[in-house]
This record gives structure tokens, C-alpha cells and sequence, in this order.
């Protein structure tokens, strides 16, 4: 039998429901298809009480429903309550197989047999898909489950653990504190999990927290009739590559991820951009998919903020219903958009900006909308600074009007390139994570847009055009300053015949004796340079982004006199021979200049041989990943009285949490290197902070604002663990106070803090804005903590 | 016996699960073996751990065989005695005694806990024991015990005289602990007296306090208004040393601004012996008596007007005086004689020093002289004589020869020539008429007022003293002497420990034949040995050496 | 890059201190005082006045030590100029003394000055000398390294021990929790301060002594045994409880070391507060007593 409505919405996430809502209050036939018994399952699993925050706060919400920062329980009890207050046709368990059919007349099978026509469907299913199911017999005992609340809830138990992702080895590891846990994972590594993940799970192993069963297929669970103790325990056989296995437990959690949804999509007939799991699919300014009458909205469509969802969920109705509303970020945008000169509504500033910005050439108008979202437009007087020649800002600017003039060397001779409208510049900074290369001011009155890196990345990521316009803008400008007097000309070659390499920590570049035939321009990350001397590697150089090396062999033909490594994550440049020759003909300086910082290496690698504990150092600080820092923390053992002043004047100067943990940290030699924050290069904690609450100031510092949700991406992403979720410390007693009435010794630096207030991420933000820099250094009474750059290390005598 | 054993487990969240079990034995056997009552597997208990037993209903005994023992208040041990709800740990289970609900006799209830042996989870794990030893404890105490040692006990002292002997009595705990040094030795018996002197708090010692004893002792500038602090120069509590004070900047400290303080003051700017210490001034009894400080030239040499005639260069003839027979060679010592200690000199006595000479006789009848005293007493012992003589017999009249003029007898060079003029005589044993006496009278008032006039004006008195001739009968009248008793009654000389130099040394007598010349040495004579207060190759002399603070007002004449 | 709070910027404080001691050194000996040199007289009163202001600026490091915000120089500054204007103290004040010294409270105020500025003499060498003692004592491990590889040595040691017949587990059992509970509770609080290294007397003694017995025994048992198997385990067992006694040894040296850095304070600290209460009552008693 089958139903037949005129629009089908599929998923009951905060998309789907609003989007059932908005139908509902207009009367419009609609049905909302949930695969789970309950709605917005994404976020029923999130754990026990979790505050849920309410970005991106510029946004209003639009959507029958209402939502506000709350607590899990809050929003989802809000939800149902303003369903039912609606009537919205909400259908439960009823999880789709298969969609056929075109506009105005699909076809929705579900999987209980149930036939749906609809003349619309919205997609609102959300990106975790549905959950895999182990497919074996006893699957549905009630200890078998596919997903855990509270780790705590669990005492004293043998829980077998099933998969390998991120989510398995999480539940895994916090249930093991209490329980006996075996992990059961297919392959014979955990290679999908996250860095942070991976390095947590391998430690649990060696240190016996938890076992792990490689190569492990599960078969069967059969019960365990009650023997002595009355406890009904279960046993679980297993396929590994040694034979059977069985394990006795009392619970068994499958966490075997989600069937992608793209499988789903492409079913449907949608076309994804690229085979990049995360490619966002392309939709029309209404999120009508390639497939007329298909609309897809919410994390799917690449949105994956509640509050965006919902919105979503309102317009894509309204747009069903032929009335065709001004987006909600409308005023937003045209609030950005007005300085445009020429320009009368968004509409004509986007095509505006699509003439004039080659990088969103390949954007469609809604991704453009998205970009435009988080990019400012800039009006800049003349003769007004872009910005400052080492800043650490990392934004990227593309030219909507005016002139603008690039100043590589000293601002006095101003031999510097001026860009025009259509031109793009900052993508040095973007890349190379470094401080800017160059000084930029307006040469007339220009207007730019200037766009975040976060939000970069995320366009270079599902756009490759942008992707490759950008590289080959960065590596003509790159070759430029590296050969200044080449005429573009020679450059273009080049940069059609140079190839980008990427390398991971401590790879290996080129050995010591290798033939020297190529030279590399480092475009992000650091290298570090090292011989074997007297039977001992001795590290003698530590290379930033910007530089180049491997020069030597090219140009004398001897083979390479050191070895480099990669000290982090590092892409390079590689200049083959004769493209090289090309370089060397047409700037004749750059021979010169090659020789002079030949020399100054040579002198330090002297000075480096000479003393080689210095080197052993060096070598230990890169072991510890501090290659890609630009401050690190580091402490004189021989003259550190381990007072812990640093962390009292850290707690002092923070509410009461220190984010500096002094006797955690390897050390050698007399050098420790205690967990404080390193202020990447490229930070692992921005990478994916949904409230972009991390930001870097211009001077270096990587500090969290208060717009953090205690979400912990950041905290599983440093590999350095320096983030860590607490609650805002209690206020220290004044100083006073503490002198005369406080009779323990050392006032508490952790102070405990009210209970309710909600998590948040705390590192060391290397006291930004407090005057006098660090606190730690200023507080530190026997000058044993000094913050550095890794440039510094060398003068780091014993 | 019946045993209920209870085996809890705590949940994080969700309360406390347990199992019970009932044993029926009469001791009941823990350890990680298999032949045991109450099983627990763990590596930390032994095979045959421990062994409960029931004592009474309140206490229950564990007692263990093993060498890994078990711990029963933080303390290994072999045998423990629990009361009810007390705990001990075999290996790393907490077994508990407590109150049995089933009908069993006595429970046990057993929980697993997780000993780490270091807290490694959480190196954070920084809290210490809560140890009585903290650095503010201790120094709340010892500036606690400082403060009522030495401040409060002997402010106490100031409420209550007699608490203050009680206290005195403790010696350290009464305010002899202020007491910042030993007294000089005069002072010593007031040491533990504190408030002899110190009569006010926070006050400066008054000099009420020290005249209470000192009461003779001069103020320094007699009457003037420089009411100066005794303690400013005499400053106690510096050992046993003597107070007086010899060190130079007390008195420099006014006398070197003395415009300033005292602009009225006559006084010189003096600092310094050498540097500008005036010329010394001498004490010359005025016309009038009055004493008026006159300087003493630094060329010259002044004159004075003490009334005498005296003639230093004759006396000290080098080839001597002629003395009766013989000639004398006159010594300064021969008159001037020094005080027993020898400080300073006696006053010139006529008797001792001149009479040898210059006798008082006035008759060649007699050998008796006159006294050296005041006119009437002469004229009266005069009187006296010729009277008796008159009485006594016969007398013979003089009479002044006619050939002197009146005006030459008042030179005063020498006496007028007498002749006899009568006789008369009586015999002895026959009283005398009226007439007699009156004549006798008569004629003994007449050799009196005769041999008066002679001596006084020429033969003795006129000699060394200044007359005041009287108009024509009237005897000469000696003026009165004018010496003061100390000619430099601001300073002390003490001539004892002079006694290496000749007096002629300072005293120009030899060379001053006008008894007006004063012949006091001046101010360079002295700075020949004595220096400044810093002098290095003279004597350092400062102002103590011979000026006295106290008692500097004291001018007189010499009686 | 690393400089000690002694060279502070090519020993800038010590120049000032000297200058201070020398100006006040050549008062004195210009000075003529009146009767002999004592604190009442105009020096006196002056080096008295500086001294009490050293006194007082010198503890006032305590509260610039913990005002974190602070930018008036750094805490090394601070410290710098701390020692070597204590030094400059001790002589302003014995010459404002005058050398004269009695049983009162003014000597006591003196007696305690002296023993402040000793403990700090004797914090200056505990500075200079422990902290690289204590990195040689962990040979370049951190605690924490340390004290996981000594959870697993004692895991083994335990293991082992089961394998053995005969009550060596329970010996193995009763060393086992001395030894915990001497060193690693000691160990394991990071802030140990006096009491730790006092810790448990009575574990610290009995655990060493009472692992010798345990190695005898284990010699005997080695060399009566038969069975290969046997021995092996009694040879691991034996290295094991070695190298256990090794890692609880050099934790107890870093431990001990880490003591005397805190135990000097706790002279320097408490008598700084009672000299200046005798300080006070110094100036009260002189000026009450006027």
C-alpha cells in the first residue's frame, strides 16, 4: 500500500523538524520519515548533559521550532514538545531503502515495505548515516549495543569493545578506567582514527589498560547459562587470523561507524563533486540538488550548525511553496556588502565579486554566499597599511577595486610589485604558517576582500580550482623572492615544471652522500639539518618555512654534505637541475646570495660541531615535535629549583587554572620541556574548532576565546596534550589574604569550581593581554623558564 | 557461628552492588589460595592470608600467619581487634566488621580498592599531608612569642609599680629588655630603674629627672634663656665611661652658631683652639666694683687699675733686693703660692709675702708692728699704743719740721722730717689728774694721727697702695683693692700640670715694672703646646680641657 | 640564554649594593661620634633608618613574588637584588650597632637579622648546587618515568614471586608495602616538603632491612634449589628487587634534595617575620625610652 503526500522529508535532525514544523503551520500535506526511534539522534548521543552551544551567534533563527544554548535534555525536550504543539507527521523506525521517480512524482521505499509517493523530498538525513549492524546471530541481546551514553555508567565489567574508528576507541579507553575491556578490530592497525586517538589507543595497549584482538571478525554471542556467581554472562567467538577465539564479557558495544551516506546519495542520482568523503554536494541557491524536486539541507549540504540547519529547514519549504524568500543571512550580507562600489543588492555584489575574484570562479552562488559569510570586505585609504612585514596574521585578501603595492625588502627602496583588481595576495602567510614576508599598503583607495584561513581551507578543500590557482600564485610569488631579478617569463616555466612534496615528521629529504640534483623551497612546515660526525648524528640547523636547501650539491655537483629531515608535517618545492639553470641564467644575484648563506651555515655548523652536546639537544628538542613551534617553554633543570612559581603565576593570572603542567614533560641534558603550549605553526587545535573559537594575535599568540562550546576537538587534536576541559577555576583569595590567613603553604592552583558551569577548553594563550609578556617567565624567581622561538635553540648553551 | 559476608562494588554514579554469602564455620579463612572461606583473587594477598575470628558481639579478631601481614590503622601488624565499623587492608581489600541485619551472628563486608603505589594518573596529585609544620605557623609563633616577651610585658611595667618589682624580680622579661646598654658606672645603681630617669613615654629624659639628684649644678649660661637638655651632651646607656663629655661638638654645636641662637650674645664664633678662639679676656674689677671682661691686647699689654703699686721687675732684681743684712734674690714663688692641689693660685698675702720687707713697725720704741688691715683697725691698735705709752709715762711730742711747704708733703716720696719738741714725764704709781688724761688723750690722738699720716702715706701703705689724699688734715684714705679673684673665671688653668715651664715662661714679669700691666699670658703663649681638636703635632685640646659647662657664671672678686 | 639570579644582568644589584655598603662604610669611619659609636647617634640614627628600610623593601620580595601581574621587572631581578642588598644589610646594620651588643631586644632584633641573612647565604648555595644534583639523581628520567617503571618492577617483582614455592610471596608482600609506603608516598606528593623526608621512619628503615633478609633467603633458596626453572626465577626475582632498590634509592636521593630546597625556607622565612616584630618593638622600645 502506499501514502501519498506532497512533500517527504527523510531524517528528523533540527533540519528535517523544522522543516516538518514550517509544512505544518502551513497546512502543506508532509510526511517526516525518522530511521531511529527517537528525533535528532545525532545529538541524543551526545554525552550526558552536554552543553550544546548556539553559533554562529550573527545568525537569527528562523524556524517554527525554537533553540538556545541549553543542555542536551533541554533542546531535544523543546523540539518534541513544539512538534507535537504543531502536529508535525512524524513516522518513527521507518528507515528508507531506496528513492526513485522525478519531481512531482517520487518514490520512497522504506525498508518495512511501505511505499511512499511524494511530489518533493527533502533530504535532511545528516552526516552520521545510519548505524552498521553486526549482521551476526544473538545481535539482538539487550547487552549488545551500538552506542554508549556515560562511560561511568559501567562498574567493574568485561565489555568487548567492536571497530576500529574514532568513536570505538574513545568508548573503549574511558570505559576501561573501570572496567575490563577488549577492543576487537578488524584490521591490524588502528589507521582511520585521528592522531590524538591513535597515539591514546597504542599507549592503552602497551600499558595493559585494555587488550586489543587484531584481525578479529566477530561470529556469534551465546549466553552463558547462570553458573556459580548469579551473574548471566555472555560469550562472544571470534574469527582471527589464528583461529577461533572467545572471550567471555557481561556487555558488547559495536561502534562500526555509519553507512556513508554518499553510497545513499549517489542511489538517489546526486552527483558529489569529488570522492573526498567530506565533498559537499552541489546545490542551487535553494538547495535544490542535480536532481529537480531533490532538495538536500543540513550537514549533508556542508552546514553542520544546528542553528543553520533550521534555517534551512524553514526556507527549503517556503522555497517548495514558490515563494522565494531572501535567504537569512540576506541582511547579514548586504551589511558586508554595501561598501562594493556600484553595487545595489547581494545579488549584484556576488556576480560583482564572482567577475573580479578568480579563486571563487569555480563556486557556486551558494558556496559563494557561505564564503562571503565569513570574509569581510575591506575599504583601505591609500597610502594605509594592509598589513605589517611579521605579523603573524594569516588571512587572504583577493583585490575587488584599487591598487595595492607589495614590499618585499626595506619600505625605503620601494622596488616592491603593485597588484591590481582580480589579484590575490597573503596566501604566503596562509600556507606557510609563518609571519608575513612582506609589507603591504594600499597604493590607491581599493576595497578587498579579506577571508579568514579557516574559512580558506574549507574552500580550498571541496573546490580544487581555488586549490591550484592559489599554489601556482604562491610558487611563482615564492620563486620570485627566492630569485628577485628573474623576469616572469623564466618564472611561469618554472613554475609549470616544479613539483609540490610533501614529507612527514622526521622523513627524511635527502641522506648525507645522496647525489645532489635537486634544491627545495620549504612552502609550510621545517626541516632539520644534521651529519654523522665521529660516529654520532650531530643536529646542526634548524630550516623555517621561506628557505630553501640542498643548494650546494646543485651548484658545485658534490654529493649532499648533510642529511635533512623533516622536523613537523612539511610540503617543499623541488627546483630539479636545469630548472634551476633557468633561474641561475636570468638573475645573476642569485649565485651570489646562494654562496653568502653557504657560508653563514658553514660557520654554524662549526660552532655546532664544536660543542656537541648543544647538538644531542637539538636533536632531543625535534624528537619532541618542537620543529613546527614558534614558542616553546623550555626549563634549565640545572637551574630550576622546581618552586612551581611558573604554574602559581599562571593559575594567578588565568581564574585560577594553570595551563602549564611543569613536571609532566620529557627532559635531557638539564633541558625540560614541560606541557605548556607551543604556539604551532600550524596550530592542530584551529583546525576544526566549530565556533572558530582559537585565533592567533598578531604577534603569534594561539589563545581561545570565550565563544569555546567544550566541544574537546581541540583537546584531541594537540598532539602535544596542552588543551585540557576544565571548569573556570574559583577565584584565589586576595594576596593579602593569602599571606596572613591561608596557613598551607602554597595557595591550591587548581582551585575546584562550582559544579554546574559548563567545560571549557583552557591552554596557555602566553598571557596575550597582559603587559610585560609571559607570566611564567616574569615569575620564574631563578631565571630557569625562558620562552624561545625554535630559532633560538641554538644559543641554548648547556 | 554464622558469618554474613558482603563483597560490595561502588558505581561511579549509580550507588553501591553487592553479593552476600553465609558461612556457617567458627573461623573464617580470606587469602587467594583455593582451600579458603572468602576467595580474592589478587596478586597482593597471600595464598593463606588471614583469619577472622568472633570474639564478642562488639570486637572481632583477625590474626594472620603470613609475612605480608596486615595493615590495621596505617600500621603492619599480625594481630588486629576490630570494633564495630573499624577496617582492615589485606592486600588491597578494606574488610569492615559491621552490624550484621540478616540473622547471621557477625558480618564483614569487603571492598576492592585500587592502591596505586604512585599516583600516576594524576601527577597533579600535589596536596601534602596537612602538617602542623607550615612556614606561617611557625612564623605566627615566634613573632607572637616576641611580641608579648618584649613589648607587652614591659609595657605592663608602666600600669602598676608593684607588678613592676614583680617582673624587675624575673630580670629578662621586665623592660630591662629595652634596656639598650650598660649605665656609666655613677649611674649604676639606678639600672634596673627605668623610670628614675625615664619618667615619660615616648618623652625625651626631661632634665627634671637628672636635677632631682644633680640639683647644685649650674645652668650653663646663667639665666640666659638656653634651657639645654642635660642628655644632649651626657648621653647614658654607653658602658661604664664618665658622661662628662670631653668630644668638642656639643659646645661648637651652639658656640659656632651662636648668632643664630642667641643674637643678644656678646660671645665669639669659636669652634676651635686654633682656628678661631678669640683672645683671651680678663676679669678687671671696674670703678665701680663691677667686674668688666676686657680682652687682652694681642700686642700690648693691658693696663689695669687694681689700686696697688707694685713694681715686678724691681722685686725680681736679677742682683738681688737688699733684705735687712743681706741681699735676696726675690723668686716668683717667694709670693705666689699654688692652691693645695696645686690647680690654681693662692691669693698675695700681704702678711706672708711683702712684711718681710716692708715692715708695719711705726715706732722706734717698739718693735711691734701693725696690723694689715683696714684703716680704723690701724689707727685704733695706733691709738692703743701711744695711749698706754701716754698712760703709762712720759711721752715725747714730735713736732714736723717747719721747712717743708704743705704742697711738698704731698709728694708722696717721702715722709716729712720729724723733731722732738717736749717731754713729759710722770712718776709710775701716781694716777693721772684729769688734766693728765686729757692731755695724755690729746697727745696720743696727736702721735696717732701724726705717725698715721707718716706710715699711710709714706713709709708703709703709700708704698704699695693708691691714696686718696684727703683735703689738708684729713689722713689719706687707701683705695680699695681691685683683684679679682680669678682672672679668667671662664676657663680653669691648673698650673700643677704646668709645672715643667717657668712661670716666666707665660707671666711677662720680669720686664713689668707698672703694677698696672696685667700680665696674664695670652692666647698665642698657649697655642705654642696646645693645637685645635684636631691638632697633630700639639696637644689636641678641645673645650672641655678648660672650659667647665656648669659652672661658668661664677665671677667674683678676690676677697 | 639561561643566566642564575647571581650574574642578573652582569651582577647590575651587586654594583648598587656595594656602592650602599661602601658610602655607609666611609660614613662611619668619617663620622666622629660624640661619646663611643652607638645606634642614638646622627649616623646611627641614619644607618638605622636605612637598615630598616632594606628590612622592610627586602620582605616586601614575598608579596612581588606572588602579585603575578606585576611588571615592575622580573622576580629574578628581584631575587637578584634581594641577596646582594641582604649582603649590603648585614654591614649597615652591625655598624649601625656600633659593636655594642647586651642581653635586650635590640641584640635580638641583630641575632635574628644575622640569622635570616645566613639562611639566605646557605638558600643562595642550596640554589646553585641542588637543582642540577637532583637532574644527575633522576639521571635525566622524569619522576614520573620513574615511578611507572618502578609500578612495573613491583608488578613483576610480585608475579615472580608467586612462581616461588614458599612464603617468599608474603616476604615479597610485607618489603613490598614498606617500601611503598616509605619512599613512593613520599615521592608521589610533588610539593614534599620536611615531613616527607622524615616520612615513615619505621618503613624506611624496616623496607631496606627487611629486603636483605628477603635476598638471603632467596640466596638460600637459589642455591638449594634443583630444578633450572627454579633458579631462573629466583635470579629474575633477584635483579628485579636490584633494580627496585635502585629506582626507590635515586627517587629517595631527588626526594631528599628536593627537601633541602624547602627546608632552609623554613628558617629564613619565619625568622624574617619575628625580626621584623623585634624590629618594631626595637624602634618602639628606643623611642620609648627616649
Amino acid at each position: 500500500m502506499s501514502e501519498h503526500y506532497k512533500i517527504a522529508i527523510i531524517g528528523a535532525g533540527p533540519g528535517g523538524l523544522s522543516a516538518g514544523a514550517r509544512a505544518a503551520a502551513l497546512g502543506v500535506s508532509h510526511i517526516v520519515l525518522e530511521a531511529s526511534p527517537t528525533i535528532a539522534k545525532t545529538i541524543s548521543q551526545y554525552q550526558k548533559g552536554k552543553h550544546v552551544m548556539c553559533e554562529p551567534g550573527i545568525i537569527p533563527l528562523r524556524s517554527e521550532l525554537d533553540f538556545s544554548a541549553g543542555t542536551r535534555e533541554s533542546i531535544l525536550d523543546v523540539w518534541a514538545s513544539g512538534a507535537d504543539a504543531l502536529s508535525v507527521n512524524l513516522r518513527y523506525n521507518a528507515e528508507v531503502q531506496k528513492i526513485s521517480g522525478c519531481r512531482k512524482d517520487f518514490k520512497i521505499e522504506l525498508r518495512d515495505g511501505v511505499n511512499v509517493n511524494t511530489e518533493y523530498i527533502v533530504l535532511a538525513i545528516g552526516v552520521q548515516g545510519n548505524l552498521r549492524r553486526l549482521g551476526i546471530s544473538g545481535e539482538d541481546y539487550p547487552v549488545v549495543q551500538y552506542q554508549l551514553d556515560d562511560p561511568d555508567e559501567y562498574f567493574d565489567e568485561n565489555i568487548v569493545v567492536i571497530g576500529a574508528g574514532d568513536a570505538a576507541i574513545e568508548n573503549a579507553i574511558a570505559l576501561a578506567t573501570h572496567n575490563d575491556v577488549v577492543i576487537v578490530n578488524r584490521r591490524d592497525e588502528f589507521a582511520r582514527a585521528k592522531q590524538g586517538n591513535l597515539t591514546d589507543i597504542t599507549k592503552a595497549i602497551e600499558t595493559k589498560l585494555l587488550d586489543c584482538a587484531f584481525g578479529a571478525v566477530p561470529k556469534s554471542i551465546t549466553e552463558i547459562p547462570a553458573s556459580d556467581n548469579d551473574k548471566i554472562s555472555y560469550r562472544i567467538s571470534l574469527e582471527t587470523s589464528s583461529g577461533a577465539a572467545e572471550f567471555d564479557c557481561d556487555r558488547v558495544i559495536a561502534r562500526l561507524g555509519a553507512t556513508p551516506p554518499r553510497a545513499f546519495l549517489t542511489d538517489a542520482g546526486v552527483e558529489l563533486p569529488s570522492d573526498d568523503p567530506a565533498a559537499v554536494p552541489a546545490l542551487s541557491i535553494e538547495y535544490e540538488s542535480n536532481v529537480p524536486g531533490l532538495y538536500i539541507i543540513g550537514a549533508l549540504a556542508g552546514y553542520p550548525l544546528i542553528k543553520q540547519c533550521m534555517n534551512q529547514g524553514y526556507e527549503v519549504v517556503e522555497y517548495i511553496e514558490g515563494r522565494h524568500i531572501d535567504p537569512v543571512d540576506q541582511e547579514i550580507l548586504w551589511e558586508k556588502l554595501r561598501h562594493i562600489p556600484g553595487v545595489a543588492n547581494v545579488d549584484e555584489a556576488i556576480t560583482r565579486i564572482q567577475a573580479s575574484a578568480p579563486i571563487v570562479a569555480g563556486l557556486t552562488r551558494l558556496q559563494i554566499r557561505e564564503f562571503l559569510l565569513d570574509s569581510d570586505i575591506v575599504k583601505i585609504p591609500a597610502q594605509d597599511i594592509v598589513f605589517e612585514k611579521g605579523d603573524y596574521t594569516n588571512s587572504f585578501y583577493s583585490i575587488l577595486d584599487g591598487e595595492v603595492k607589495v614590499e618585499v625588502g626595506e619600505p625605503t627602496n620601494d622596488q616592491g610589485i603593485t597588484l591590481k583588481e582580480g589579484d590575490i595576495f597573503g596566501e604566503i602567510s596562509l600556507i606557510s604558517g609563518r609571519r608575513r614576508s612582506a609589507r603591504v599598503t594600499a597604493a590607491s583607495d581599493c576595497v578587498l576582500v579579506e577571508t579568514p584561513k579557516r574559512a580558506m581551507t574549507r574552500l580550498v578543500n571541496s573546490d580544487a580550482s581555488a586549490r591550484k590557482a592559489i599554489d601556482e600564485i604562491f610558487l611563482s610569488r615564492v620563486i620570485a623572492q627566492f630569485a628577485p631579478q628573474a623576469d616572469p617569463a623564466i618564472i611561469d616555466r618554472v613554475v609549470r615544471q616544479t613539483t609540490v612534496e610533501h614529507f612527514a615528521v622526521n622523513e627524511v629529504l635527502f641522506a648525507e652522500g645522496d647525489s645532489g640534483d635537486c634544491l627545495f623551497l620549504i612552502r609550510s612546515g621545517s626541516l632539520v639539518v644534521s651529519r654523522h660526525v665521529n660516529g654520532k648524528d650531530i643536529t646542526f640547523a634548524y630550516v623555517p618555512a621561506g628557505h630553501f636547501v640542498g643548494e650546494m650539491a646543485l651548484l658545485s655537483g658534490a654529493p649532499r654534505s648533510s642529511t635533512v629531515r623533516a622536523a613537523s608535517v612539511t610540503e617543499v618545492i623541488k627546483l630539479t637541475r636545469d630548472v634551476f639553470s633557468l633561474l641561475l641564467e636570468s638573475d645573476s644575484m642569485l649565485r651570489e646570495r646562494i654562496r653568502k648563506t653557504y657560508e653563514q651555515r658553514a660557520v654554524e655548523q662549526l660552532q655546532m660541531v664544536a660543542d656537541s652536546g648543544l647538538g644531542d639537544r637539538f636533536t632531543f628538542l625535534v624528537n619532541e615535535g618542537v620543529g613546527e613551534a614558534t614558542d616553546v617553554l623550555l626549563i634549565d633543570e640545572a637551574l630550576c629549583i622546581r618552586c612551581d612559581q611558573c604554574e602559581k603565576a599562571c593559575a594567578g593570572t588565568h581564574e585560577g587554572q594553570t595551563r602549564l603542567n611543569r613536571t609532566a614533560g620529557p627532559s635531557f641534558d638539564y633541558l625540560h620541556l614541560p606541557t605548556s603550549c607551543r604556539h604551532c605553526e600550524h596550530p592542530h587545535c584551529m583546525k576544526d574548532c566549530p565556533p572558530d573559537a582559537i585565533s592567533r594575535a598578531p604577534n603569534g599568540e594561539v589563545f581561545i576565546s570565550d565563544s569555546c562550546i567544550g566541544c574537546g576537538n581541540c583537546e584531541q587534536n594537540c598532539p602535544y596534550g596542552v588543551i585540557h576541559l576544565t571548569k573556570p577555576g574559583a577565584v584565589t583569595p586576595s594576596l593579602w589574604k593569602q599571606l596572613l590567613f591561608d596557613t598551607n603553604d602554597s595557595a591550591e592552583p587548581n582551585s575546584p569550581s562550582p559544579d554546574d558551569a559548563p567545560k571549557k577548553a583552557v591552554k596557555c594563550d602566553m598571557c596575550v593581554n597582559l603587559a610585560g609578556g609571559p607570566a611564567c617567565v616574569r615569575a620564574c624567581p631563578t631565571g630557569a623558564a625562558i620562552r624561545m622561538s625554535p630559532e633560538e635553540f641554538l644559543k641554548v648553551t648547556a | 557461628m554464622r558469618w554474613h559476608i558482603r563483597r560490595i562494588t561502588r558505581r561511579h554514579k549509580l550507588g553501591i552492588s553487592h553479593e552476600d554469602i553465609e558461612l556457617d564455620v567458627d573461623r573464617i579463612r580470606f587469602g587467594r589460595g583455593t582451600d579458603v572461606d572468602v576467595h580474592l583473587p589478587d596478586l597482593t594477598v597471600a595464598l593463606h592470608h588471614a583469619e577472622f575470628s568472633y570474639l564478642n558481639s562488639s570486637t572481632v579478631a583477625c590474626i594472620t600467619q603470613s609475612r605480608a601481614g596486615i595493615w590495621h590503622r596505617g600500621v603492619n601488624v599480625g594481630y588486629a581487634e576490630l570494633a564495630l565499623n573499624e577496617y582492615v587492608y589485606i592486600g588491597r581489600y578494606k574488610v569492615t566488621f559491621i552490624k550484621s541485619e540478616s540473622l547471621a551472628d557477625v558480618a564483614l563486608e569487603i571492598e576492592s580498592t585500587h592502591i596505586q603505589y604512585a599516583s600516576i594518573q594524576d601527577p597533579q596529585a600535589k596536596r601534602s599531608v596537612q602538617s602542623k609544620f607550615t612556614k606561617r605557623r611557625l612564623a605566627f609563633w615566634a613573632s607572637a612569642a616576641i611580641i608579648v616577651m618584649f613589648l607587652i610585658l614591659p609595657a605592663t611595667t608602666w600600669i602598676d609599680p608593684h607588678w613592676r618589682n614583680i617582673l624587675r624580680r624575673l630580670d629578662l622579661v621586665s623592660d630591662a629588655a629595652w634596656n639598650s646598654g650598660p649605665l656609666s658606672s655613677a649611674h649604676h645603681i639606678l639600672a634596673s630603674r627605668c623610670e628614675s630617669c625615664h619618667t615619660k613615654l615616648f618623652r625625651r629624659t626631661q632634665n627634671s629627672s637628672c636635677t632631682h639628684c644633680h640639683d647644685d649644678t649650674f645652668s650653663h649660661a646663667s639665666g640666659r634663656d638656653t634651657e639645654e637638655r642635660c642628655g644632649s651632651c651626657h648621653r647614658e646607656h654607653n658602658g661604664a665611661i664618665s658622661l662628662v663629655e670631653t668630644d668638642a661638638s656639643d659646645c661648637t654645636r651652639c658656640h659656632l652658631q651662636i648668632q643664630q641662637s642667641k643674637p643678644k650674645s656678646s660671645l665669639a664664633v669659636v669652634g676651635d683652639f686654633d682656628i678661631n678662639h678669640p683672645q683671651f679676656s680678663v676679669a678687671l674689677p671696674g670703678a665701680d666694683g663691677r667686674i668688666i671682661r676686657t680682652r687682652l691686647a694681642s700686642d700690648a699689654v693691658l693696663s689695669e687699675h687694681s689700686g696697688l703699686i707694685f713694681n715686678h721687675q724691681a722685686h725680681l732684681d736679677p742682683n738681688g733686693l737688699k733684705v735687712g743684712a743681706g741681699i735676696e734674690q726675690l723668686e716668683c714663688s717667694d709670693c705666689h703660692r699654688p692652691v693645695v692641689n696645686g690647680t690654681s693660685m693662692q691669693a698675695v698675702r700681704m702678711e706672708e709675702a711683702c712684711q718681710r720687707c716692708h715692715r708695719l713697725d711705726f715706732d722706734a720704741a717698739t718693735t711691734q708692728e701693725l696690723p694689715h688691715a683696714d684703716g680704723e683697725v690701724v689707727l685704733r691698735s695706733l691709738r692703743e699704743f701711744y695711749a698706754i705709752q701716754a698712760l703709762s709715762g712720759g711721752y715725747t711730742s714730735y713736732v714736723r719740721s717747719p721747712s717743708l711747704s704743705t704742697d711738698e708733703v704731698s709728694t708722696i716720696s717721702s715722709p716729712a722730717p720729724m723733731v722732738p719738741d717736749f717731754i713729759k714725764r710722770r712718776r709710775p704709781g701716781v694716777s693721772l689728774s684729769e688734766p693728765d688724761r686729757i692731755a695724755a688723750h690729746r697727745w696720743a690722738n696727736d702721735m696717732t694721727k701724726y705717725v698715721a699720716e707718716e706710715i699711710i702715706r709714706y713709709r708703709a701703705c703709700g708704698k704699695c697702695h693708691e691714696l686718696t689724699l684727703g683735703n689738708n688734715h684729713e689722713l689719706p684714705q687707701v683705695k680699695a683693692v681691685r683683684i679679682p679673684a680669678d682672672w679668667m673665671p671662664a676657663a680653669e688653668f691648673n698650673h700643677a700640670k704646668h709645672e715643667t715651664m717657668a712661670c716666666g715662661d707665660c707671666h711677662m714679669a720680669q720686664s713689668s715694672n707698672d703694677s698696672r700691666d696685667v700680665l696674664l699670658p695670652r692666647i698665642e703663649m698657649c697655642r705654642e703646646c696646645h693645637g685645635g681638636n684636631v691638632a697633630t703635632t700639639r696637644i689636641q685640646s678641645v673645650c672641655s680641657d678648660c672650659h667647665r659647662y656648669h659652672s661658668v657664671d661664677q665671677i667674683a672678686v678676690q676677697k | 640564554m639561561y643566566h642564575s639570579f647571581i650574574v642578573y644582568k652582569k651582577f647590575y644589584y651587586l654594583k648598587w649594593a656595594v656602592l650602599l655598603t661602601a658610602i655607609c662604610v666611609g660614613l662611619y669611619l668619617w663620622h666622629e661620634p660624640p661619646s663611643v659609636p652607638n645606634g642614638g647617634s646622627a649616623l646611627g640614627y641614619l644607618l638605622g633608618s636605612i637598615g630598616a628600610a632594606l628590612i622592610g623593601w627586602l620582605s616586601w620580595f614575598g608579596v612581588r613574588k606572588r602579585s603575578y601581574h606585576s611588571t615592575t621587572g622580573n622576580v629574578q631581578g628581584w631575587l637578584s637584588a634581594h641577596v646582594y642588598f641582604g649582603c649590603a644589610l648585614f654591614v649597615i646594620a652591625t655598624l649601625h650597632t656600633g659593636f655594642q651588643f647586651g642581653w635586650n631586644i635590640h641584640t635580638l632584633a641583630y641575632v635574628l637579622m644575622v640569622v635570616v641573612i645566613v639562611s639566605g647565604f646557605v638558600g643562595v648555595v642550596l640554589y646553585r648546587l641542588c637543582p642540577r644534583m637532583m637532574s644527575e639523581a633522576l639521571q635525566q628520567a622524569s619522576r614520573r618515568e620513574i615511578l611507572e617503571e618502578l609500578n612495573e618492577t613491583t608488578a613483576n617483582i610480585l608475579r615472580l614471586a608467586d612462581e616461588v614455592e614458599g612464603d617468599v610471596h608474603d616476604r615479597v608482600l610485607r618489603e613490598n608495602q614498606d617500601a611503598t609506603v616509605g619512599i613512593l608516598a613520599a615521592a608521589s606528593r610533588e610539593d614534599s616538603g620536611a615531613q616527607a623526608y622524615t616520612g615513615n621512619k619505621h618503613s624506611r628503615k624496616t623496607g631496606i632491612r627487611n629486603s636483605d633478609d628477603l635476598s638471603d633467603h632467596l640466596y638460600r633458596e637459589l642455591s638449594g634449589t634443583q630444578s633450572p626453572e627454579a633458579a631462573n626465577t629466583i635470579r629474575a626475582l633477584l635483579s628485579q628487587l636490584a633494580h627496585k632498590r635502585e629506582l626507590t634509592g635515586r627517587i629517595g636521593r631527588e626526594a631528599a634534595l628536593k627537601n633541602l630546597l624547602t627546608i632552609w625556607l623554613f628558617i629564613h622565612v619565619p625568622m624574617s617575620i619575628a625580626l621584623i616584630a623585634a624590629l618594631i618593638i626595637h624602634v618602639v622600645a628606643v623611642f620609648a625610652y627616649w
